[in-house]
């Protein structure tokens, strides 16, 4: 694992002719835009008609080996979550990218019709699976070797043919130690970040491209009683002696966060608990700040609508049709994240899109205020500290 | 009209964008620019030591930033585009990150103001008045086929936004309610709208953060396709000046293309996060930040990488992975097959002469075998082409085909080239189709361009 130092110098004259030093070094945490030495995903499905397509490539000019985990996250009959994981091999050539559908896997078998070479036997998990996906750089005694050459993508498909895609989390490796701990420390490997933001349309909340264009109402009265419209053209939409009418409304939004922590314990298989906290500010400015009341275990898909600050009026405290949510870690963080949104008009068709969170720090000084740099921690309070990052630690078996 | 992903596209996007471009104004502002600034570079290096918080090297889309690109904006309300599968419009998401206090007087020096351009890279037809178009495909009016004739302009305006304020609009509607848009209220009417004491009558004007100055115009044509670039300015400043205070990068952002499919109402979403560059700046020990590195940015040059550079450099490369074009589903082939949408803009763009960038871009293709294949294509201002159109018309024959790839999965890797100074990095966006439903997602981003890219604002 290298260190990408970023060192500028420039002495500036100006009008003043001040002399300034510059310098600045890579921000040390998670990324979702550059190759890294471990690859995280954080939501990967199986279930209720989905299924997922991994696409990993190796951006390097040398053979990659890798280490992945399946971490099965479904509740069992009780409505526990069985917290499993299943490790394979991988090893790709340079510059190679492979994929695999998760609920089938991937044989070694040249005469199979999976197309390109076959990576490793790569296990299909169960029907009902909904988890992650880790994967770390390791070399041919599986010792973990950082050679940052690990990028990757999820697809996630259906019901009906619905595609949803976010980008694997890449942490970069520096100086990796020779012990099966990884160590998320900006030290071994770049640490998590310590909070992530996700703009949102309220859960319930209409969605206004549906509301305008498609079907964001149904038509009451007309030859089309109860069939779908849009009232801006709802003597086409609602055709019929006297005419009917289209209802407006009818679309809504739905928003899921997906968390996994950066702790992950797949030697032992114990299951992280951890608790979040969140800050909702809608677009008055007004902040909503609460936390979780029960504890979770080792990976949580979070729908908005459950979190009862985090919903528009009259259900919610939310005013205006756009908000945003910063979550943190009340316990057991840092996490990885990713977000999903459902997009739902007056009939029920549907359609999703996923995307990365974008990534911020909170003050140590004021654990309440979010920073991008020590300057913004300037509260009064204690010396302006801004943690971007946590440490964490990935144990393997 | 649905997507017909493998016709043979003569006037296709790729070859529209082999023209020089007709440019128009439209600009609502201009000013004169002041020249190149007075810094200069000696030279001096240093070192500092890490702080906690310190700064990406390359764009990012995960992180709050000074300069934030959507490289792909859509309005097509009436499904004319052939590259649209349906009624489609953009929902544009811009938040700040700069923290909320309990003090007011703290709140209004948070205001954040975004300078924003909508970059308009609609056709229009030779057989038809105003009739928007990206290729001739489009422009089958009657019985004539006309030519695309490309168009290139510009839109500016300014949305104020205030500390973790999120706002959002429709590209089609721009935003002109905004929800704060009292700078103050009198101490004895809250009704009564002030800037100052003097207008309450011997009360005070309580001042608060507000949206006031702000206005999003609609895109100024449907159908609309183009990019978006909004830059945080110091509304301070009078006139304003790109941000150099500590909070300089503070904007985040996300685009949902938002398609209703034809004619079942059927729906289709695709999200993606604003590329941000950040500007430079310091992290020493002691805060605050220093974030007036670089060049000068007040005669409204902003230079992204190379020496004496005020912002981020953009990637020297980008790397897609993709599915190859034409493949069946690999999780059921009765859901379509699949195809991959790629936009390119160019990192630098003068919008005071309104001077598009230009950049040849060079593709880098791997399959799943490690076979390597090659091409190239020209970036004109903007760039959007089923990948297996960026080498050929015949889709069926691209490198980028099944085909001929052979395999589903695929990684390119595009490089940016170009001599002038609008002209070497690029950003860009990709969509990945299985039948008509599609996502969009970021590109990733390796090294970082030697040479300086130039953004050139009014």
């Amino acid at each position: 694992m290298r260190t990408i130092q970023y060192v500028r110098a420039g002495c500036l004259i100006g009008t003043l002719g001040a002399c300034m030093l510059m310098a600045g070094l890579a921000r040390a945490d998670v990324t979702t835009e550059r190759p890294g030495s471990i690859l995280i995903f954080p939501k990967v499905v199986n279930a209720g008609g989905r299924n997922t397509v991994i696409q990993i490539t190796n951006t390097g000019n040398s053979i990659d080996n890798l280490q992945c985990f399946y971490l099965d996250a479904h509740s069992d009959l009780r409505g526990n979550k069985v917290c499993r994981e299943t490790n394979f091999y991988l090893s790709l050539t340079k510059q190679q990218p492979t994929h695999w559908v998760v609920g089938s896997g991937r044989p070694v078998d040249p005469n199979d019709n999976l197309t390109g070479f076959d990576p490793g036997l790569i296990p299909p998990v169960g029907t009902d699976f909904v988890g992650a996906l880790v994967c770390a750089e390791v070399g041919e005694d599986g010792v973990p070797l950082a050679q940052n050459k690990l990028k990757g993508e999820a697809t996630l498909e259906g019901p009906n043919g619905d595609v949803s895609k976010y980008s694997g989390i890449a942490v970069q490796g520096r100086t990796v130690g020779t012990n099966s701990d990884l160590s998320l420390d900006n030290t071994e490997y770049n640490a998590c970040s310590t909070a992530a933001q996700f703009n949102f349309i309220p859960d319930g909340a209409n969605d206004p491209v549906i509301e305008a264009l498609g079907n964001g109402g149904l038509c009451s009265g007309g030859t089309n009683a109860g069939l779908g419209c849009n009232a801006n053209s709802a003597s086409a939409d609602c055709p019929g002696t006297g005419g009917g009418t289209c209802s407006t409304g009818g679309s809504s939004v739905f928003n899921t966060i997906t968390v996994l922590p950066c702790n992950l314990d797949f030697r032992d298989q114990i299951a992280t608990s951890f608790k979040l906290s969140y800050l909702v500010t809608d677009s008055d400015e007004q902040p909503f700040s609460f936390s979780d009341s029960v504890t979770r275990q080792c990976w949580a898909s979070i729908n908005l609508a459950d979190l009862p600050d985090a919903l528009p009026t009259p259900a919610g405290p939310l005013l205006g049709p756009y908000a945003t949510i910063r979550i943190t870690g009340a316990s057991g963080g840092p996490f990885f994240f990713v977000g999903e949104s459902f997009h739902v008009d007056a009939v029920g068709n549907r359609a999703a899109a996923a995307v990365n969170l974008h990534t911020e720090g909170l003050c140590h000084n004021a654990p309440d205020v979010s920073c991008q740099k020590d300057a913004d921690c300037n509260t009064g309070v204690g010396a302006a500290v801004c943690d971007l990052t946590a440490p964490a630690t990935i144990k393997l078996p | 009209m649905k997507l017909d992903k493998f016709r043979i596209r003569f006037g296709g996007v790729g070859e529209w964008n082999e023209r020089r471009w007709a440019m128009q104004k439209t600009r609502r502002v201009a000013s004169a620019v002041a020249g190149c600034g007075v810094a200069l570079a000696l030279g001096v290096l240093g070192t500092v030591s890490a702080a906690h918080a310190a700064q990406p090297v390359l764009p990012t889309s995960d992180k709050p930033a000074a300069i934030l690109v959507w490289p792909k904006v859509v309005v097509d309300t009436s499904d004319n585009l052939s590259t649209s599968t349906g009624s489609t419009d953009t929902l544009i998401q811009l938040s700040s990150v700069v923290p909320t206090t309990g003090s007011a007087t703290l709140n209004i020096a948070g205001v954040k103001q975004a300078h924003c351009f909508y970059v308009n890279a609609t056709g229009h037809c030779s057989n038809g008045a105003g009739t928007g178009c990206l290729s001739s495909d489009d422009c089958a009016i009657g019985t004539t086929i006309g030519v695309c004739t490309p168009g290139w302009s510009e839109t500016d305006f300014d949305v104020r936004l205030t500390p973790e304020q999120p706002l959002a609009w429709l590209a089609s509607d721009g935003l002109r309610n905004l929800p704060l848009s009292k700078p103050g209220f009198c101490s004895n009417n809250g009704a009564i709208v002030c800037n100052s004491d003097n207008q309450c009558g011997g009360f005070t004007c309580v001042l608060q953060a507000s949206n006031a100055g702000s206005g999003v115009p609609p895109t100024p044509e449907d159908p609309f396709v183009g990019s978006l670039t909004c830059i945080q300015f110091d509304p301070t400043t009078n006139p304003a000046d790109p941000d150099t205070t500590p909070s300089a990068n503070s904007l985040i952002g996300n685009a949902s293309i938002e398609v209703v499919l034809n004619p079942d109402g059927d729906l289709d979403i695709q999200k993606y996060n604003a590329i941000g560059i950040q500007k430079l700046c310091t992290f020493p020990p002691s805060a605050p930040a220093v974030c007036t590195l670089g060049a000068s940015t007040s005669g409204g040059i902003l230079q992204l990488g190379g020496g004496n550079a005020a912002y981020q450099g953009c990637p020297a490369r980008l790397v897609l992975n993709h599915f190859f074009d034409g493949a069946e589903d690999p999780i059921g082939a009765g859901n379509g097959l699949t195809s991959t949408d790629l936009t390119l803009v160019p990192c630098g763009n003068n919008f005071l002469t309104q001077t598009p960038g230009q950049v040849t871009a060079q593709f880098l293709v791997f399959n799943e075998f490690e076979q390597r294949f090659s091409t190239s294509t020209n970036v004109n201002c903007f760039y959007e082409s089923e990948i297996s159109n960026i080498d050929t018309p015949d889709s069926g024959r691209s490198i980028f085909s099944f085909n001929v790839a052979g395999t589903l999965a695929g990684q390119t890797i595009i490089r940016g080239v170009g001599s002038s100074s609008t002209g070497n990095g690029l950003l860009g966006v990709a969509r990945v189709f299985i039948g008509d439903n599609g996502a969009a997602y970021n590109l990733n981003e390796r090294g970082t361009s030697t040479t300086p890219d130039i953004i050139t604002v009014p």
